[in-house]
């Protein structure tokens, strides 16, 4: 029987980290949608990095700076009694900045999209920034949130190089499904690769088709 | 004006090569249209009242209440202001249904609207709308539930940026009605900004005329039309107002006497014994005689004298300004009929002013 103890590992993973990557990409896609600000550009090259940056580039920085002798590493061992690197949390951070892209992206499209029109009506009608947003702009914004939350956990599911230059190969702490899938391979157990691999893939293809079928609903219902 | 009835701002912005810098004053009752060319700066001007805009200067003040102040720092959020906006699109709520794009403002408003909503959406004829989704509506009734759902937030202003201009000429007479309903049954304030020469005519009271950022002209309607002199605004505009009050209908004709001081009128259609309604006459549906038309389909007949021959931009005709009792009208006649009637300033003409031509509106108050 398949250990699905990495599986089970990298789903939280990628369940926590799109989580905070909700609450994080939404406020700044709304300022990089609306902003004319000249850092715009700035932000938003620091923004799309992962996605042209190779993931073992990322991790060694990652390893660099929150090693328990750098300052972020040691900030956070004082702030919690563990170190970052090696551990569970290192890799939630690690993950939020190699799927942020996935997150911001489809979310400032969104809300470019959809322009400040309705925005601006509903703060003529009484409604606060965040009211505005919260009550009119999500809403109507949705299939983005849907669009990021998918990326962005696809994403983090997907992980393989930061992962290792970050997290190495703790089993239940950072033992994730690709690396413990590199790890079959590299021991010549086929059948085990072949039993997580063909999960993933179903797993990949079951979210995707219901995305386009969602968003096919929302097409012609709307 | 005493500070309790009126308006009063002053907004002055640069952006490139646009600049605004707009003082007004007018009353904060009935509707104040804002007419001017494309770019004259209507639109930011009404963004800055609304604060959905910063101006470099601001100054706002509403029935005694100041919302803009630059020199001591005051600029209330847009939505603290009470200020509803009708845009020139619906910009419904597409995820709710009318009902609750209706009431969305409701809900945010510790103020309690000029009219139920009950009241609202029977003179905006949306009852039927109720339960659909906002999404399917035509652009008139879209634009009608925009409309309501301004109004219910209980503004202390409405404003409304040529909301019809979406809108094809059919669908802009289905709307316009409702707001000249509105006009007359609700007593909140409204700017309402138009480049339509017939949307001003029946709907305004006080007139502020933008060219290029700045005030060409500001008063009374009827006063600015009076004076045919305002820059970009008597050839767009030539009609003239008259205030009258309706007397009794006769039902065999469907028609009604309206006293104006000019003198009786008739108007197509029945209203109410008593009722003080204005009437749109356009210069183009009067037309002179030297002496009262006998064997005439014209019903009404006004003795009037010259008062000035303006030129039409045309060469073929002029504009005839008359003064009737003390009242102005226009007629448009031709240079020919000018020549033939030898008309001249100061010359006893008679004004014949075509019935089913008149349109008459309501006027919320009698004139002063």
């Amino acid at each position: 029987m398949t250990d699905l103890g990495p599986l089970l590992l990298s789903l939280q993973l990628a369940a926590t980290t799109m989580l905070i990557l909700l609450v994080i990409a939404t406020p700044l896609a709304w300022w990089l949608a609306e902003t004319r600000s000249r850092f715009k550009p700035v932000v938003q090259s620091i923004v799309a990095l992962p996605i042209v940056l190779p993931p073992t580039v990322l991790g060694f920085y990652f390893l660099v700076f929150f090693n328990p002798n750098a300052f972020a590493g040691r900030l956070w061992l004082e702030a919690t009694g563990s170190t970052l690197t090696f551990s569970f949390a290192g890799l939630v951070v690690a993950s939020l900045f190699y799927s942020l892209p996935f997150a911001v992206q489809p979310l400032q499209s969104a809300f470019e999209t959809l322009g400040r029109k309705e925005y601006e009506a509903a703060r003529t009608l009484g409604a606060s920034p965040l009211d505005a947003f919260m009550s009119v702009v999500a809403p109507l914004s949705r299939h983005g949130f849907l669009g990021a939350a998918v990326l962005s956990f696809a994403h983090t599911l997907g992980e393989f190089g930061v992962v290792l230059m970050v997290g190495g190969n703790i089993p239940g702490e950072t033992r994730t499904v690709s690396i413990a899938i590199y790890d079959h391979v590299e021991s010549l157990d086929y059948a085990a690769a072949h039993q997580l691999s063909a999960i993933l893939l179903l797993m990949a293809f079951a979210i995707l088709l219901a995305v386009f079928a969602f968003n096919r609903r929302q097409a012609a219902g709307a | 004006m005493t500070a309790a009835n009126t308006i009063r701002l002053r907004y002055a912005l640069r952006r490139g090569r646009f600049s605004l810098d707009v003082e007004a004053e007018f009353p904060s009752r009935g509707v104040t249209a804002v007419f001017g060319a494309s770019g004259a700066g209507k639109t930011s001007l009404l963004r800055c009242i609304a604060g959905l805009e910063t101006a470099d200067e601001a100054y706002l003040e509403l029935g005694g209440k100041r919302l803009d102040d630059s020199t001591s720092g005051l600029s209330l959020p847009a939505h603290r202001r009470a200020v509803a906006f009708v845009f020139q699109e619906p910009r419904l709520f597409g995820h709710l249904s009318v009902e609750a794009n209706i009431r969305y403002g409701q809900r945010r408003s510790d103020r309690r609207p000029a009219a139920s909503f009950e009241e609202l959406v029977e003179i905006l004829g949306i009852e039927a709308l109720l339960t659909r989704s906002s999404s399917s509506l035509s652009g008139g009734e879209a634009q009608r539930v925009a409309i309501a759902r301004a109004l219910m937030s209980a503004p202390r202003l409405v404003l409304m940026d040529e909301p019809l201009s979406a809108l094809d000429a059919a669908r802009r007479q289905e709307v316009l009605p409702f707001l000249e309903h509105l006009h007359a049954r609700l007593p909140v304030p409204l700017v309402y900004v138009s480049h339509q020469q017939e949307e001003v005519l029946r709907l305004a009271d006080t007139l502020l005329a933008l060219d290029a950022g700045r005030v060409s002209a500001s008063g009374p309607l009827d006063e600015l039309l009076a004076r045919a002199d305002v820059p970009g605004l008597s050839g767009a505009l030539a009609a003239a107002i008259l205030h009258g009050v309706a007397g009794k209908p006769d039902a065999e004709f469907d028609m009604t006497p309206v006293d104006s001081r000019a003198g009786r009128l008739w108007v197509a259609g029945r209203h109410p014994d008593g009722a003080h309604l204005r009437m749109l006459v356009a210069a183009r549906d009067v037309s002179v005689s030297l002496a009262p038309l006998a064997g005439s389909s014209i019903q009404n007949s006004f003795a009037a004298r010259v008062a000035e021959l303006l030129q039409c931009g045309d060469g073929t005709t002029v504009l005839l300004k008359l003064d009737a009792s003390g009242l102005v009208l226009f007629a448009h006649v031709t240079r020919r009929a000018v020549a033939q009637l030898d008309l001249r300033p100061g010359q006893p003409v008679f004004a014949n002013v075509k019935s089913a031509a008149v349109k008459p509106v309501f006027a919320e108050s009698p004139p002063a």
